[in-house]
């Protein structure tokens, strides 16, 4: 019996440990800005990490072959509420300085193999939208719940959700009036996760519905030096269109296919001035795979491919200070690999594999039509 | 990327009827070693080898090596409102030219247009029309006024069960079959009647010879002349008409097989009963949404029942009240919010299942909002599992044929509507004609 059991565990983690070395190789591999997209070759992970794009392997690696697929790091998404046990933000304080809404995830939930299948390998667990200050999240990865260790985000929120009739604020003034005061007071020494974000230690993802809140947290981000995160609410707002966002990482979608023109232009447009986008699936609230359509509608809408691409994969990683170890195949990055029938912004591509930390944590069923 | 050459031997505002296009170097997926279409009338004249030498006044579009396709098609554009009664049509504007645009950027260039489902029960008339500029001839517009009758089941308010709805719509089909026949008994009647008429009293009062009457739809123009002499007991006695009832009027065509009766229905087990009522009243039959209907796919395949498929991923999680959960604030997990709603079983890969099974599918946008974006689901239906060539058959040649326009719309073939796309490598429109006119092109970078 104890035997059995040891050799049980003796052989799971030999499995395991072979599992994280393994190079993965396609028809192109797309790693992430700044690197050359490699005809032909592939991905060699050790012990979880990529070493190399490479088009010879070593002798005695695993090779796992896709002919013909295109191989991208794994999505990226910076907002997401995926295995809330119930709601994440606590509404009936418009500033919950210290709440961590990972204390209320269940990292073992069905919603992040959902997540997985849509080809997202991190994600950002945050609150809602429904307090000023609705306390920090942080990262998962998608295959097994793991928290990344030291990546925390504080969440806010400058719209009409955070306006109660049963406490203050009730006005949007008050609202930001709050903020600003509380961030100029200074927290050099607070542990709180208001204190981390005032003192630009983490960054804060801030909902806005309008441009105008927009502008005022950037002038705060700039006077405070804030690590600001904006997240653009997906309903229609013209006035988005002129913001000043070069350099600015800016959270988009998700977008619905009856998504209005101005609304599906506006990624192209602050592409253009050279704004960090990032697109956002909101899953479970949409099905994960709204992040990807989000970025497909605004391929179709005129955003470059490659851009497009980079708000799913590195931009988001950037936003977050880890742009070498998500969101890219570079050299000592995690091995987090979305194995594609094709470019993975032309709609009708499959995703055929996705590896996290070297291991393959999905794999397409041979055939979905023949049963 | 990829520019096209467009060169213009004519004026572009050569008047409507002197349109001649021809397209050169294209790729022809429907018709393998051709790269020339010449378009003249609005419809597709000739198809070549190479660049056809055609005298006269000629616009030219050199495609560089893309692919031609026939224009997408929308096969399930819901509009807003229904009376039941009525047809959607009326409910679209032909020129709303942001939607136009739209719609072209995106190659699509027809939709069937078709009434909410608000209500459960008949919602009135689909319809197919082309997404026409403003200069075309506007009677090409509309190609079929009635694609269908459209019903809902099961996906509105009305009755409180599901087996109160499907004995209401049994029911309703009934009463139907009962108005048919007494319209085809009286027709019989009447065609008898006037038979017995004196020639000369026919002549006399001028109505219409008695063999036009009766038609199969039961709509004879005007009552029987009233035999003008009443005081003659023995002249033989004109028969009662029935009342008339419209909305009975599309639901006779149906039974009549002239139109398919177009539901929608979600779940496996409506799937089954769908097909139930069209067995029991000799229905043709055409479903819409299905999103588990690949549980009955074999039962869909064996009735040679049709599919139209809606958005590939669902607005929600759950699939319902997309309104409530719109802005994403937080997942109601308790309470009567969508706890009480018991979850569709969607499979991503569905549609490839259907397909498996041998039935017809056409995809469909689901809303006319969404209908710019219908090739761009048909992707997403593509990217769970659909085969590819069956994904783009599902918006344009198969979507046609399951539509009842299928001679007219969906393929690049002579004599077929000049509504055509082009597309470059990664399935991006380049370029969008209608009615052999160019209404879009992507702006060189």
């Amino acid at each position: 019996m104890t035997l059995r059991l040891l050799s049980a565990l003796v052989l799971g983690a030999a499995a395991l440990a072979g599992a994280q070395d393994v190079a993965v190789q396609g028809g192109l591999v797309l790693a992430g800005r700044g690197q050359e997209p490699l005809t032909g070759g592939g991905v060699v992970v050790r012990d979880g990490k990529v070493v190399t794009l490479s088009h010879e392997f070593p002798d005695g690696l695993r090779v796992d072959r896709y002919p013909g697929a295109v191989i991208t790091p794994g999505f990226v998404d910076l907002r997401t509420h995926l295995g809330g046990l119930g709601d994440l933000t606590e509404a009936a304080e418009a500033f919950a300085l210290d709440v961590d809404a990972l204390d209320a995830v269940d990292p073992k939930s069905r919603e992040f193999a959902q997540a997985l299948r849509a080809g997202i390998t991190s994600c950002a667990v945050v609150p809602g939208d429904a307090a000023v200050f609705a306390g920090r999240g942080g990262l998962l990865k998608t295959a097994g719940g793991a928290r990344l260790e030291g990546a925390a985000l504080a969440k806010l929120s400058l719209t009409a959700d955070v306006l109660r009739d049963d406490r203050a604020p009730t006005s949007a003034v008050m609202a930001y009036s709050e903020l600003r005061a509380r961030l100029e007071a200074g927290h050099q020494d607070g542990e709180d996760a208001f204190a981390a974000f005032a003192r630009g230690s983490i960054p804060g993802l801030c909902t806005v519905d309008d441009a105008g809140h927009a502008r005022r947290m950037l002038e705060l981000e700039q006077a405070l030096g804030l690590r600001l995160i904006l997240h653009l609410d997906p309903r229609p707002e013209p006035e988005f269109g002129r913001l000043k966002l070069a350099g600015q990482p800016v959270v988009l979608g998700p977008y619905d296919l009856d998504a209005d023109p101005l609304t599906l232009a506006l990624p192209q447009q602050l592409a253009a001035q050279r704004a960090e986008l990032c697109f956002t699936s909101a899953a479970p609230l949409r099905d994960p795979r709204a992040q990807r359509v989000s970025a497909l509608l605004a391929v179709g809408a005129g955003l470059d491919p490659d851009v497009a691409l980079d708000a799913l994969t590195g931009a988001p990683a950037r936003a977050l200070g880890l742009g070498d170890r998500i969101g890219t195949l570079a050299a000592g990055a995690d091995g987090d690999l979305a194995v594609w029938s094709a470019h993975p912004l032309e709609a009708g591509a499959r995703l055929l594999a996705v590896y996290v930390d070297g291991r393959r944590v999905y794999r397409r069923p041979a055939s979905g039509g023949a049963q | 990327m990829r520019t096209l050459l467009l060169s213009c031997f004519a004026a572009l505002l050569a008047p409507a009827s002197a349109q001649n296009l021809v397209i050169t170097n294209a790729t022809i997926p429907d018709a393998p070693g051709k790269s020339a279409v010449l378009v003249a009338g609005g419809k597709i004249v000739q198809l070549a080898e190479g660049p056809p030498r055609v005298p006269g006044r000629l616009v030219k579009l050199d495609a560089q090596g893309a692919t031609l396709v026939a224009g997408r098609i929308d096969a399930w554009a819901e509009v807003g409102g229904n009376s039941g009664l009525g047809t959607a049509l009326d409910a679209f504007d032909p020129y709303d030219r942001d939607f136009l645009r739209r719609a072209y950027s995106q190659g699509v260039t027809a939709l069937c247009l078709t009434p909410n489902h608000a209500r459960d029960g008949i919602n009135g008339l689909a319809a197919v029309i082309r997404l026409l500029p403003e200069a075309a001839k506007p009677e090409d517009r509309v190609v079929s006024d009635a694609s269908a009758l459209c019903a809902g089941l099961g996906v509105g308010e009305g009755a409180l069960t599901r087996a109160q709805r499907w004995g209401e719509l049994r029911e309703s089909f009934a009463e139907a079959k009962r108005y048919r026949e007494a319209w085809l008994d009286y027709e019989e009647e009447l065609a008898e009647y006037v038979e017995k008429l004196p020639a000369t009293a026919a002549v006399d009062s001028g109505t219409k010879p008695a063999a036009e009457a009766p038609k199969k739809r039961g709509k004879p123009e005007k009552k029987a002349a009233p035999a003008k002499d009443e005081t003659k007991k023995d002249e033989p006695k004109a028969p009662k008409q029935p009342p008339r009832d419209r909305g009975k009027d599309a639901m006779v065509r149906v039974l009549a097989r002239e139109i398919p009766l177009r539901l929608h229905v979600e779940r496996a087990a409506d799937v089954i009963n769908a097909l139930e009522l069209a067995e029991a009243f000799d229905l043709r039959l055409v479903l819409e949404g299905g999103r588990e209907a690949y549980l009955a796919a074999r039962e869909l395949a064996g009735a040679d029942v049709a599919v139209v498929l809606g958005p590939a991923i669902p607005a929600t999680v759950t699939g319902a009240q997309p309104d409530e959960y719109a802005r994403g604030e937080s997942a109601p997990r308790s309470g009567a919010g969508w706890q009480a709603l018991v979850p569709l079983r969607d499979a991503e890969d569905g549609a490839a299942r259907l397909d498996a099974a041998g039935v017809t599918l056409a995809v469909g946008s689901g809303s006319l909002d969404a209908s710019p974006q219908v090739a761009l689901n048909a992707g997403l239906y593509a990217a769970g599992g659909l085969a590819p060539e069956q994904a783009e058959a599902a918006v344009t040649r198969t979507a046609a044929e399951v539509l009842g326009v299928g001679a007219e719309l969906g393929r690049v073939a002579q004599g077929y509507r000049a509504d055509l796309v082009l597309l470059d490598a990664r399935g991006g429109v380049v370029a969008t004609v209608v009615d052999g006119r160019l209404v879009y092109r992507k702006d060189a970078p």
